[in-house]
Parts: structure tokens; sequence; C-alpha cells
């Protein structure tokens, strides 16, 4: 019955690059020009390490990444370790293992490969290098304005034009559940099909699921998705509601945007009361980058203030990542398409 | 830096049953093309007048476009959507195009199966469909061991030839069962034409996005959005 198929077989794994001179010294540039931005803006440099301890970092992994994270055995303890699917966990790891008593503020950031099992999809591959910031200690909303406005410079930076940041807060959505007694799967499905704009499935589940002032509402964070003007319409709509936590994500998300705004970048925010996907460990205002020629988002990021707490150590914080590989397809197809001198070579040089 | 409704924009229209509605539909909102019929070898029509685009493309390789962006609208079945979940948004039902997808097995009836179930025997149940994943979800649910057969047509010869025990299939009428002596067990998901949309584009054009998916959902029916 066997009959020994003679496979070809891959010599490198699916999912991960090579990269030649050309491509490592882009690369390289890459990572300099946005570590070199982030640490000007007094972000600095930390180096975690490539693999963790599976039960250590498991909890406060996001959802579905466990699943999907590269395992083996620690030859001397028999324990699972795992190839880093996420920095952000690590960080918090770190924090609150070596930093637990430092009550100051902390701004850190890394560039670091992450591993993750992929099928194809647009965007995904299973070894990614992330470049990312986490400021570490404060709660408030200048904290969020300032790494939002942070990811919007670098890229403005590297001079990539028209980077979109669509900004939500899962707690629009959790406050229009309040008082319904909604079950987990229903609450799940809800939250599917807002996240895929499912217009169809969203009404009839909110409809039998939620009483119909709120069902409404529900709806409306379908089209709740433009310019500042989203918030303040919003704000009218939710008035006097007993969505506590609704009303103050929005007012959140408001004073939020009137600080991105007075430094400039109010007109790249896009705000979307319906992104509500992302890794589960977001608390607070979430964000997705999108940029013009690339059809997935490029780095996303949020406020996730209980995640340290999972260690034992209280410490909110908010942060964001890039992929590098869409970025630096976007400065290859520049450097080979544009004369030198142009864009990005031009723009980049002040730390070099 | 700002999105206007002049934006370029590729709209994915699936090579199949639901080509005509999706041309019609398209023709509507003044998305035409000379040369775009359902019987035309041609893949591709620039709208004269208009910043847009549109393809065809097989109905399986509709979400494959819009979620790399290559295309930023397409229409395509719920039924791929179920089966691939590509990372895309799917804001309208367009109603058109309805079919179901069961699990059906020999028989005459659901009271007389051909062969009597008898899940003791069962190591393995085979089942052959062109929607593993589905397939594979729903026999997850139910917490049942299954072998999945995957096929790309055909589907119900699969059982008679012994192939399978039963099938995941998709169903317009039912008259395609019956001619095989095949019983609705059952009924796994309803299908309809979607729109879907790249989620770049719903940021970075989203006026014209918009606009589009308003123009398309101001020709439904009324209470055909809310399904």
């Amino acid at each position: 019955m066997t009959r020994a198929k003679q496979h070809p077989r891959a010599m490198s794994p699916v999912g991960v690059a090579s990269l030649l001179p050309e491509r490592a010294r882009l690369q390289r540039r890459l990572e300099a020009r946005v570590i070199d931005h982030f640490t000007r803006a007094g972000y600095q440099e930390v180096i975690p390490p490539l693999v963790e301890y599976l039960d250590v970092i498991a909890p406060v992994l996001g959802s579905g990444l466990v699943e999907r994270a590269y395992t083996f055995a620690d030859r001397a303890t028999g324990r699972l370790m795992v190839l880093r699917p996420d920095v952000t966990p690590q960080i918090a790891r770190m924090v609150a293992q070596l930093l637990a008593d430092h009550r100051e503020p902390l701004r850190f950031c890394y560039r670091a490969t992450v591993f993750r099992h992929e099928e194809a999809h647009a965007g995904r591959e299973r070894e990614v290098m992330q470049i990312g910031v986490e400021l570490i200690g404060p709660s408030d909303a200048s904290a969020d304005a300032e790494v939002i406005i942070l990811a919007l410079s670098v890229l403005k930076e590297l001079g990539i034009d028209g980077a979109r940041l669509a900004l939500g807060h899962p707690g629009v959505f959790e406050g229009l559940l309040e008082g319904a007694d909604a079950q987990e799967p229903v609450v799940r499905e809800l939250r599917d099909a807002l996240a895929r704009r499912d217009r169809a499935e969203l009404t009839a589940l909110a409809r039998q699921a939620l009483p119909s002032r709120q069902a409404g509402h529900m709806e409306s964070l379908l089209d709740s998705i433009g310019q500042a003007e989203v918030l303040t319409e919003a704000a009218r709509r939710f008035k006097g509601h007993k969505d506590g936590k609704t009303t103050e994500a929005i007012q959140r998300l408001t004073d939020i945007h009137r600080r991105v705004d007075k430094a400039g970048y109010g007109a790249s925010v896009l705000i979307d009361l319906g992104e509500v996907r992302g890794l589960n460990y977001y608390t607070g205002m979430v964000f997705d980058l999108f940029v013009p020629g690339i059809g997935y988002e490029i780095g996303g990021g949020g406020r996730y203030d209980q995640l340290i707490g999972r260690f034992g150590v209280d410490r909110p914080s908010t942060g964001f990542a890039l992929s590098a590989t869409p970025l630096l397809q976007l400065l290859a197809e520049r450097e080979e398409g544009a004369p030198a001198g142009n864009g990005a070579a031009r723009k980049g040089r002040h730390g070099d | 830096m700002t999105t206007a409704n002049t934006d370029p924009v590729t709209i994915a229209l699936p090579k199949g049953r639901l080509l005509e509605g999706s041309i019609a539909l398209c023709a509507k909102i003044g998305l035409s093309h000379p040369e775009l019929t359902p019987a035309t070898r041609q893949l591709s029509f620039q709208v004269a007048g208009h910043a847009t685009q549109l393809v065809i493309v097989r109905d399986a390789d509709v979400p494959t476009y819009v979620e790399y962006g290559t295309a930023d609208i397409g229409i395509v079945g719920k039924d791929r959507l179920l089966e691939q979940r590509p990372a895309v948004y799917e804001p309208l039902d367009l109603g058109f195009g309805l079919c179901r997808i069961v699990l059906a097995e020999p028989g005459v009836s659901r009271a007389q199966p051909a062969r009597p179930a008898r899940p003791t025997r069962w190591t393995t149940r085979r089942v052959a469909t062109k929607y593993p994943n589905i397939t594979e979800r729903y026999f997850l649910r139910k917490g049942l061991p299954v072998e999945i057969i995957k096929l790309s047509g055909t589907i119900e010869l699969a059982p008679l030839v012994g192939l399978a025990d039963q099938i995941v299939d998709i169903v317009d009428t039912g008259a395609t069962l019956r001619a095989h002596q095949l019983v609705e067990v059952e009924e796994l998901a309803r299908s309809t034409a979607r729109v879907i949309v790249n989620r770049a584009s719903m940021k970075t054009k989203h006026h014209r996005v918009r606009q589009i998916i308003q123009q398309l959902a101001g020709l439904q029916p009324a209470g055909s959005v809310g399904g």
C-alpha cells in the first residue's frame, strides 16, 4: 500500500525569509531609523530573549497565540519552552520580574522577530520582525496620545505618506452589553460579526440578544467610522444611556483625538467604533495602522492595563508595534522605482 | 492624505452562478462596460468615467484577491466566506444567489435511509465535500470524529460509489440530491451573495468604498439588509 513518494523537500521552512545583502541593508537601515526615532522620543531599547517558558507566558498571550506558537522541551527541566510569539507579554514579564519596584514611567522600545504558525494569508509570515514601543506606568489619555503620535510621526519620518490610524475602543462594545444578560457564546458571535462588519448577522444577533434600544446602538457602530464628528455624534446618541462604559470609552477617545489633533496628526486618524478585533489583552483604546499600497495593517497597538498585573505587579501600559516586512516593501519599491535622493533617502538622514 | 470619492477602486466579481446577478447590480449603480456580460471572455474592465476597474475571477479566489488588497471590494457567496474565513469585512448581504449547505446521505427519506445509521459500527465516518473547513467545524462542534474527503465537484456521486458515507454540499432546489437518492440530514448554513471589502481599503479609501456599499445597499428591498 505504501508508495514512498519522492517529494522534493523544501530547503527552508515556509513563511520565513532569507535576506540577501540588498534587502538586509534595507532592513537594518529601516530598523535603525525607527529605533533612532523612538530613542529620540525618550524610549530606551531593550532586548528580550528569543525563548520563554510557555507556562509563564501563556496566560498573558493573546487569544489563539498559544495554539500557533512553536514549542519545544527544555533539556534541563523538561518544561515547555516557546519561541516568542509576541513581544509585549515578554516586556510585561521583564517589568514584573526585574523592575517591580520601579515606580516611574518606563519607556521601552524593541526590535525583535516573533514566530507564529500561519496558514497562507495576506500579510502573515511565520517569522515577523516587529519594531515597537511600550509606555509603562501612566494610565491617562496623554499616554495613549503619545504613542499614537509616535506611531504616526515615525511613518512620516520614513517618508510614508497617506498613513491612516484606525482608532477604536473595546469599551464601546462592552458597554452596550451591560445590563443585558447575553451569554458568552452570543457575545463572541456578536463580536465576530462586528469585527467582520457583517450587518446582516450583527443585526439578527443583536435583536435577539439585546433590548431594542441597545440593539439599535450596537448596529450604529457599523456606521460609526470617519473623522472626529463620529465621536460627537456617538456622544449625543449614547447620552443619558446607562451604558457607562460606552460613554467613558467615547470620552476617552475624544480626549485622545483632541491631543493627537493638536499635535498636527488629526487628519491621519480615522475613528472606527466598530473596531473590536485584536489581541484580547487590550483594555483601552486600540488602533491599527494602514498605508496606501499595502492591503493589510502594517502595525497596531493599544492600551493593556491588566497584562503586567497578571504577574502580580499592577502597572497600566500602552504601546504599539510595526511590522518590518510591509514597510520594507514600500521602501524597496520606492528605492527601485524612484531616482536617488528622493523621499526616504533624503528624509531619513537625521540620525545616520 | 484625505480620501476622496475619486479614489481608484478595483471590484472582483465571481465567475459562475453569481456572475449574472453581480453584473446586473454593478450596472444599476453605474458600473458597466459594453463588453461585460456573463458570457464574456475578457477578465478586466475599466469603467469609463469612473476610477473603477472590474475584474472577473474564480469565485473561490474572490476572498483571496480582496484579502491581499489586489481588489478593494468583491462579491462572493457566503459559502466561500464560511469555508475560507478570510480576514475581510463583509458589510452587505446582497440577498441573491440563495443556496443551502447541507449534510446528506443515501436514502429515500429521513425516516428511510438506505442503510440504517449504526454509529456503533463507525470507527470514522467518511464525508466527501468541497467544503472541508465547514465540514470539520460542524463535526468538531458535534464532538464527532470524521474523515473528510476533499473533492472538487460531483460530490453527490461519492456515497453512491462507496467513497464516502455522507456528503456536505451546496443545495439549490434539492433536485440533485433527489436524483441521486440522497436525503438531507441537516442544514449546516445558508448562503447568499455578499459584498466583501479589504480591511485596509475600508480605512484608506473609506469615502469611496462606503459610497459604493451604500449605493448597493440602496438597491436592496427594505428589510433584506437586516437579514
